[in-house]
């Protein structure tokens, strides 16, 4: 009873601190700290809440402690491991094969084989289902800042934006226009657009910033020009070049571009 | 409609000594009586010092229609991760002379997640209600129904028998799963020191638990909330079909 009282605010304090985290630092400054709870911690709600974490934490680092977490001697924090590499579906395949055949645990053998599954097929694309209205792809941006790295900037606040959007899946990143034409074969239901962006050159003056981005809509997989949409924004309080500002901005503009085509795919449905 | 409202108040009888308080065309107060008076609230034998006072209705009903809009942002907060969270939620209150809530859980709760319904129960616990009348503290209990929105995929719901048939379908025929997950969800209920709790949670199209959510016959219940959940994510359920979602609620005895 007294290991019991000891952990319960040790537990609601970790409990407090998972979800007092943005989700943008999760991945980036906690999964150490979770992998650490995860294959030290004594109590095994706490291993159990680190590899659910793990699982939500988007990040492929997670991987690797998961799998460790596999050889966990309590059948809910293995449980735990298998449901978070479901979620995380960025690889941990061979390791749970390799449990599976020695896990004794019947709803961790399901888990595992669900999780499997799941995991190969996250690997063969996305899903798409009667729910799913629209397919995106969106092209690497056609980038003339100078900055080398505003084009990934811009790119993962496009697919972010776009990943929120109800009905909406994102084409993976290389996908061809054969492997595109045939994950859309047997949804007719589905509108599928490719999204180009043009970010240009950011500019300074008045002691302010202003950026603009040009987003190109074409049918997909087809290519075929079906319009374009520009939004500029300006941030004042910026006199001279400030990377983090631009990128900031860049961000800005990003989102409410896509939310323009939302609206846009919303009018042509 | 996005919400819906009804506003109770548990107790029953109006006296005319409780509007000794309400002058004029103030609402009426509900009647105070003694803690041990248990459920025969016939307003018999109270006096100026019973345990339980009257709460006035209206008063009640204008500051939790205050608190509504608190709670529908936790709502939609949550749609963000949710987009077809809804469902009805009841919560039940004790507060002090000072108007500040000394008890409040959820005695009825479908939202189906943990998140939302502690979101919800601060809202209400943060606001300074009206002073009981006639007694130390003063018990309210509101309910609300929140729609999930109109182009939220559809839900299947699922109660206690329908998921032990699918997962026992799921499994050869054999219980053996439904028995564990209800004894492990039943030792969360235990180890909080409640008598009643009843899950909701919400099923992806993979079988996975994404949320859950709980209400229990008595204050206790809240702390069994993480192991529950615990328990649900850690369950493999089977799918409720390709593109199909389903909220399941079970009753813990």
């Amino acid at each position: 009873m007294s290991t019991r009282r000891c952990s319960r605010p040790l537990l609601l304090l970790f409990l407090l601190a998972v979800l007092a985290l943005p989700a943008t630092s999760w991945a980036a400054d906690s999964v150490a700290k979770l992998a650490t709870t995860l294959l030290r911690s004594d109590d095994f709600r706490l291993r159990t809440q680190a590899a659910l974490a793990l699982g939500a934490s988007g990040s492929a680092k997670a991987v690797k402690p998961l799998c460790k977490g596999l050889d966990d001697t309590n059948d809910a924090v293995r449980a735990a491991v298998a449901a978070g590499l479901g979620k995380l579906q960025r690889g941990g395949v061979d390791c749970m094969k390799k449990r599976l055949k020695k896990e004794k645990s019947r709803n961790v053998k399901k888990m595992l084989s669900k999780a499997i599954r799941l995991v190969k097929e996250a690997a063969a694309g996305p899903r798409l289902g009667r729910s799913t209205k629209v397919y995106v792809a969106i092209a690497p941006p056609r980038n003339k800042t100078g900055r080398s790295d505003l084009a990934s900037v811009v790119r993962a606040a496009m697919v972010s934006a776009m990943s929120r959007q109800r009905g909406y899946v994102v084409a993976p990143v290389g996908e061809t226009p054969q492997q595109a034409k045939k994950r859309l074969r047997k949804h007719h239901h589905i509108d599928a657009y490719l999204l180009a962006a043009t970010l240009h050159p950011p500019k300074y003056g008045g002691n302010q910033l202003s950026v603009r981005i040009e987003v190109e809509l074409f049918g997909y997989p087809d290519k075929n020009l079906q319009g374009s949409v520009g939004r500029s924004s300006t941030m004042p309080g910026v006199g001279s070049k400030n990377k983090d500002k631009e990128s900031e901005l860049f961000t800005a503009v990003a989102k409410a571009a896509v939310a323009e085509f939302v609206k846009l795919a919303a009018q042509v449905n | 409609m996005y919400c819906r409202v009804l506003v109770r108040s548990l107790l029953g009888l109006f006296t005319a000594a409780a509007l000794v308080g309400c002058a004029g065309s103030a609402p009426p107060a509900e009647g105070p009586r003694d803690a041990n008076a248990g459920a025969n609230r016939n307003g018999a034998g109270m006096s100026a010092s019973a345990e339980i006072g009257g709460m006035n209705k209206a008063e009640v009903a204008e500051k939790g229609l205050e608190t509504l809009d608190e709670a529908k942002r936790c709502v939609d907060e949550a749609r963000k991760r949710l987009p077809y969270l809804g469902g009805d939620i009841a919560i039940f209150m004790r507060v002090n002379r000072q108007g500040r809530a000394v008890t409040a859980y959820l005695t009825k709760s479908t939202l189906g997640d943990q998140q939302t319904e502690t979101c919800i129960i601060k809202a209400f616990r943060s606001k300074t209600w009206p002073r009981p009348v006639g007694g130390k503290l003063g018990e309210l209990s509101q309910s609300y129904g929140f729609d999930a929105p109109a182009d939220a995929p559809t839900l299947e719901s699922w109660s206690s028998d329908k998921l032990a048939r699918a997962m026992a379908a799921d499994d050869d025929g054999s219980q053996a799963g439904y028995d564990e997950l209800v004894s492990k969800l039943d030792g969360c209920r235990k180890d909080a020191g409640s008598e009643r709790i009843e899950l909701t949670w919400y099923l992806d199209e993979d079988g996975m638990a994404q949320a859950v959510g709980l209400s229990s016959s008595d204050d206790k219940g809240r702390a069994a909330a993480d192991c529950a959940s615990m328990v649900a994510k850690t369950t493999s359920f089977p799918s409720p079909g390709p593109d199909v979602r389903a909220k399941v609620t079970v009753v813990v005895p």
